[in-house]
Parts: structure tokens; C-alpha cells; sequence
């Protein structure tokens, strides 16, 4: 699955995007994703498949437990359930 | 505003604006998560007090087919019973609103959801195409000061064809938003399953 930005979401992030804040227009309040969160906002691009985010990741984060890819994966659908990301191919359409 | 870090960052590496990738490098990974803002300011100023929980996390529950009856058998899982709101400060007399969010832990052939949180009234309750689940509820009876109110949770399943292979246990994540009258809002998680 390849993931993109909804088009609805106005975005400020910090100047290394190590915390990103999100308001989607029919939201009443906006969201904040901070260190992992924030990382796998800034690698959705809809280019990416989502194997290909979570190879990003475990490049750059240690994780010694071995959940990140399951994690990463419930995130996606948590972002998606908030209307804050939508499928790539779905928003071509 | 409310904060939660995942992961703790060098401020002095910031200086000189190096890209996130080598900010981040090396750092533990942490569950990622989606902070809801709260307005602090006018919490403390409404006199309001109402503390929202889940009753009964990981009870044994009964999953309703999501297409009315006839549609499938009631299927077997685990959840909370009930929401809570515990009000200790003044009397609540507007509505209390919140979402209701149900995520796949993993990939899954059919989603969960809500379908009545009785006495608040469920709406715009759908599926993505990954099976998440997200809704909406109202309360409009109010809360007394000092009263406690239950919302029983009747979960129920995505009806989808193909159904899930007979025996599987899928798992999901659900957070439900309670937000007061104040503006202000309370973010609540819990794990589910359901077998097929």
C-alpha cells in the first residue's frame, strides 16, 4: 500500500521535522506527531510502499523489541481512521 | 497543549539544522502515537470535572454482523464492556461528543466497530479499504454533578465477503475521544479481538 498526505491537512512541523502538527479541515482540534510518529509522517510521500517505510525506519531507529514494522503498520491504519493520510492510488483516481 | 515524546533528542544536536535522519539516528524506537491538543486554559476554567475510562479492558464480549440481522452468527472476542464518565465537579447540561476509532494490528480481512454505545447516539460510523473502523458519538442527557453514567459497548464485525478464514483471531487497537462540553478531550485506548 502507498500512503499520501490528505490533501485536507494543513501540516507545521519543527525545522528538522522532529514534531509535526496537523489540522484537518473538518477537525475541530489539531494533532501532534513527535519523534517515531513524526518520522514515519515525513517518509509518507506517495511514493513509498509501506515496506519501503519501514525499511527507512529500522535504518534509523534501534529496535531491540522487533515491533516496529506491526507498529508502524497499525499506525498507518490509525492516520487513515483520522482522514489524515489516504491511499496513493486511491487519491489518483 | 498535551506531549508525549517518543524518543528523546539531543537539542544540541538541532543547532545548524542537520536533517531529521541524522537527528534521529540510533534512537530507541518507541510505539509511534497521535497526540490530541487539549485546551488547558479552558478546562480550568469551566468547573468541569469529568473523568472518562473503559470498563471491564479484555472481558469476553459479543461481536453483532455489521449488516443488520441475518447477515452472519455473532462472533466471540475480548474488549472493554463500557465506557465510563465519572463527573466530580459541576453539572454537565451540553452535549459530550467523541470519536471512535478502530485500528487492524496487522493486516486483516474484515474490520470492528461500534454499533451502539448506548445512551449516546453512534453516527457516521464506516470502514476504510484496510479495515479501520471510525464513527462518531453524542450524549445530550447531561451528567449531575457527582453522577456516574455507563455506555454499554456493543461491538459488532465488518460483514465482508470473503469473511475472514473460520478460527482466525484478528486484533485491533481502539481509542475513543471524549470531548466535554469545555473543549477540553480525553483520549482513551484498549486492545480487541475478535475469532472468526
Amino acid at each position: 500500500m502507498v500512503w499520501r498526505h490528505s490533501s485536507l491537512v494543513a501540516e507545521v512541523c519543527t525545522e528538522n521535522a522532529g514534531r509535526v502538527a496537523l489540522l484537518h479541515v473538518d477537525a475541530t482540534q489539531p494533532v501532534v506527531l513527535a519523534g517515531p510518529a513524526a518520522a514515519i509522517w515525513q517518509l509518507i510521500d506517495g511514493r513509498r510502499g509501506e515496506e519501503d517505510v519501514v525499511a527507512d525506519l529500522k535504518a534509523e531507529f534501534e529496535d531491540r523489541a522487533g515491533r516496529l514494522a506491526a507498529q508502524v503498520e497499525a499506525f498507518l491504519a490509525n492516520l487513515e481512521a483520522q482522514r489524515l493520510i489516504e491511499a496513493a492510488d486511491e487519491a489518483a483516481k | 497543549m498535551s506531549e508525549v515524546l517518543n524518543a528523546e533528542i539531543n537539542a544540541s544536536e538541532m543547532k545548524g539544522g542537520p536533517s531529521r535522519r541524522r537527528v534521529v539516528a540510533g534512537v530507541a524506537w518507541s510505539l509511534p502515537v497521535i497526540i490530541t491538543a487539549v485546551a488547558a486554559p479552558a478546562a480550568a476554567a469551566s468547573g468541569l470535572s469529568v473523568t472518562a475510562g473503559l470498563v471491564g479492558t479484555g472481558s469476553a464480549v459479543t461481536y453483532l454482523p455489521s449488516g443488520g440481522t441475518g447477515a452472519g452468527t455473532n462472533r466471540n472476542g475480548s474488549g472493554p464492556t463500557a465506557l465510563q464518565l465519572q463527573n466530580k465537579g459541576a453539572a454537565v447540561n451540553s452535549p459530550i461528543s467523541g470519536t471512535i476509532n478502530i485500528a487492524p494490528v496487522g493486516t486483516v480481512a474484515a474490520g470492528a466497530g461500534v454499533q451502539s454505545i448506548t445512551p449516546a447516539a453512534v453516527a457516521s460510523s464506516s470502514y476504510s479499504a484496510s479495515h479501520a473502523y471510525n464513527g462518531s458519538f453524542t450524549y445530550t442527557a447531561g451528567i449531575p454533578s457527582g453522577q456516574t453514567v455507563n455506555f454499554p459497548i456493543q461491538f459488532q464485525f465488518e460483514s465482508v465477503n470473503p469473511s475472514p478464514k473460520k478460527g482466525a483471531v484478528l486484533s485491533y487497537t481502539l481509542t475513543i475521544t471524549v470531548t466535554l462540553p469545555d473543549a477540553t478531550t480525553q483520549a482513551l485506548t484498549a486492545g480487541l479481538t475478535v475469532t472468526f
